[in-house]
């Protein structure tokens, strides 16, 4: 509440004869989510103040109070001035001083920080400028990803700001540096684990040899801390559907989310992969990494389309096609699936019905998910410590609650654990060329009715197949297809 | 409704704090940030701002210029109290 100006006491003001208008006319503020000169928001005033009538005492009060209400930076000549002034009116000290050597700044309030000028739509921008400002609030108050106990070692990366931070026109960068903590978002995950596997030197897994944890959490101990949490997916999200992400709750943290997931894969799921990681690590998705996002999304797209049209129970039991009719569900916790659309057909109708602003958001983080889910066949592929799996696990999932988000798929633990045991089945594989065995038959040429009459594509490898019982079914297979043509073929 | 019957604040809660309204320098804004700014201002002039008349003037002119002002409030632009 402002009080009734006293004029006696602003006639005993010591320094009534600063025009306090006149020294900071032409400084830019924003308030109230209008920003303008001193002069132009002067303007506004219902008296001309260049009526004589005026006091100059009027009008420095004028000042002193817009420049304390946008936290202005003054001059410390100012300083007595502008103390006097806001206890007068019995208002709060906003302004600040200025550093003496440095140009005089303004004060990055949250209405100042970082924004454009007002244009045509002062509350059109104040808007915008609120809802940048929660962004930015959002980022700096997110909880950190990983929670150390359930990870033992920390998985350490450089930073690096958010794309959307760059963009914005900053009115001083210095400033800003001084006064607001820029959050330091990590590099996707793919990113991390390739980092990873640089430095551990990854090679062709040893029957006796492990990484040993201690030797990664190493080599990565020089980088910053990764942060694998909703401000990593903001600083990719374009703002528009940032109030989709932004209702993810905040409150809850990292670990209470994951960690009930996390915990429940077991030894035995790992090796299920196992014994086909090393060969799938080389042929999977590491050519995908290099992809835009947007050509990834596509692959991804058409490699999940190939789930879609098996029966979940197939896939779900670890056998790629029934051979006969429908296979046994092997993993207790989906015995209630048997009515559920398969997560798989859903997420891909769901990705091939995204627009193309949803598209731009749900590209890198697929592409993230890829990352994670090239890392994780390369740490089984390496024998790397559970604890490091663990990690990558939980960003794994956290990528795919992320992405459940944003096309709008119900991110329940069920839906994630199958769409994650999608993602690291050996056959989830993004389209490639037909792998052909080493005694590559001419069909086009040749024809299959005078290939199969040689047998050749029998001695050649089929790809994808990786137990030795399903090769030798599938050869005998061929072999009597083959041979029951050249019977009626004879006959 | 007359002149005289007519409260500044019953006339400013007519048109609603998000009035397009242009204010003297120019600048364009909505009538809840005009009257933000206009608490920054408190000039010695006070009666101004206390005299009905004179300010449903001032309020008037603000949104005769952005066209926000209703045909039945243009008597009120120019008028002032004497």
């Amino acid at each position: 509440m402002e009080r009734v100006p006293n004029i006696e006491s602003l006639e005993q003001a010591p320094d009534l004869d600063l025009d306090l208008l006149e020294a900071f006319a032409d400084r830019e503020v924003t308030i109230f989510g209008i920003t303008g000169s001193f002069k132009d928001l002067a303007g506004m005033c219902p008296v001309d103040l260049s009526d004589p009538r005026v006091t100059l005492e009027a009008k420095n009060d004028f000042v002193v109070k817009a420049a304390n209400e946008a936290g202005l930076a003054i001059e410390p000549e100012h300083e007595a001035t502008f103390a006097r002034v806001t206890e007068k009116h019995g208002l709060e000290r906003k302004f600040t001083i200025a550093e003496p050597p440095a140009p005089a700044k303004e004060s990055p309030s949250i209405l100042s920080l970082a924004y454009t000028k007002v244009k045509d739509s002062p509350m059109a921008s104040a808007k915008l400028q609120v809802a940048q400002a929660v962004a930015q609030s959002n980022i700096r108050d997110s909880p950190v990803a990983l929670d150390q106990q359930n990870v033992a070692p920390e998985i350490i990366l450089a930073a690096h700001k958010p794309a959307e931070m760059s963009e914005i026109p900053l009115p001083d960068e210095a400033a800003l540096q001084d006064t607001a903590e820029i959050p330091q978002t990590a590099l996707p995950v793919h990113d991390l684990l390739e980092r990873i596997m640089q430095e551990a030197q990854v090679r062709q897994p040893e029957p006796e040899s492990a990484v040993a944890p201690e030797r990664i959490v190493e080599s990565a101990e020089a980088d910053a801390r990764i942060s694998f949490d909703k401000a990593t997916l903001l600083a990719v999200a374009p703002a528009p559907l940032e109030a989709r992400l932004a209702d993810v709750p905040v409150d809850v943290t990292f670990d209470a989310l994951i960690a009930p997931l996390s915990t429940e894969y077991t030894a035995e799921a790992v090796p299920l992969f196992a014994e086909s990681s090393s060969e799938v690590a080389q042929v999977g998705w590491a050519d995908e990494l290099a992809l835009e996002p947007s050509a990834l999304y596509e692959d991804f797209a058409g490699a999940l389309q190939v789930f879609s049209e098996l029966p979940e129970a197939s896939i779900m039991s670890g056998e790629d096609e029934p051979l006969e009719g429908a296979v046994e569900f092997r993993h207790d916790e989906l015995t209630e699936s048997d009515s559920a659309p398969p997560i798989a057909a859903e997420i891909s109708a769901h990705l091939a019905e995204l627009g193309d602003e949803e598209r731009e958001v749900a590209a890198p983080i697929l592409k993230s998910i890829v990352g994670a889910v090239h890392g994780l066949q390369l740490l089984e592929a390496r024998s790397a410590a559970p604890e490091v799996v663990v990690a990558v696990e939980v960003q794994l999932e956290a990528l795919c609650i992320a992405l459940f988000e944003v096309i709008g798929v119900e991110p329940s633990k069920e839906n994630i654990k199958r769409f994650v045991y999608i993602l690291r089945h050996p056959k989830f594989q993004p389209p490639q060329p037909e792998v052909v065995g080493r005694n590559m038959v001419d069909l086009e040429h040749e024809g299959t009715h005078e290939a199969k009459q040689d047998f050749a594509h029998l001695a050649g490898t089929i790809s994808g197949v990786e137990r030795e019982a399903e090769r030798l079914l599938g050869k005998l297979v061929v072999f009597y297809t083959s041979a029951s043509g050249q019977y009626q073929l004879a006959a | 409704m007359g002149q005289e019957n007519l409260e500044p604040r019953a006339f400013i809660d007519a048109y609603g704090v998000d009035a397009a309204v242009v204010v003297g320098s120019g600048m364009n804004m909505n009538l809840g940030q005009a009257l933000a700014m206009e608490e920054l201002f408190c000039p010695a002039g006070e009666a101004d701002r206390q005299d009905p008349a004179k300010r449903l003037s001032y309020l008037a002119g603000m949104l005769a210029a952005a066209d926000s002002l209703l045909p039945e409030h243009k008597h009120l632009l120019g008028s002032e109290s004497e």
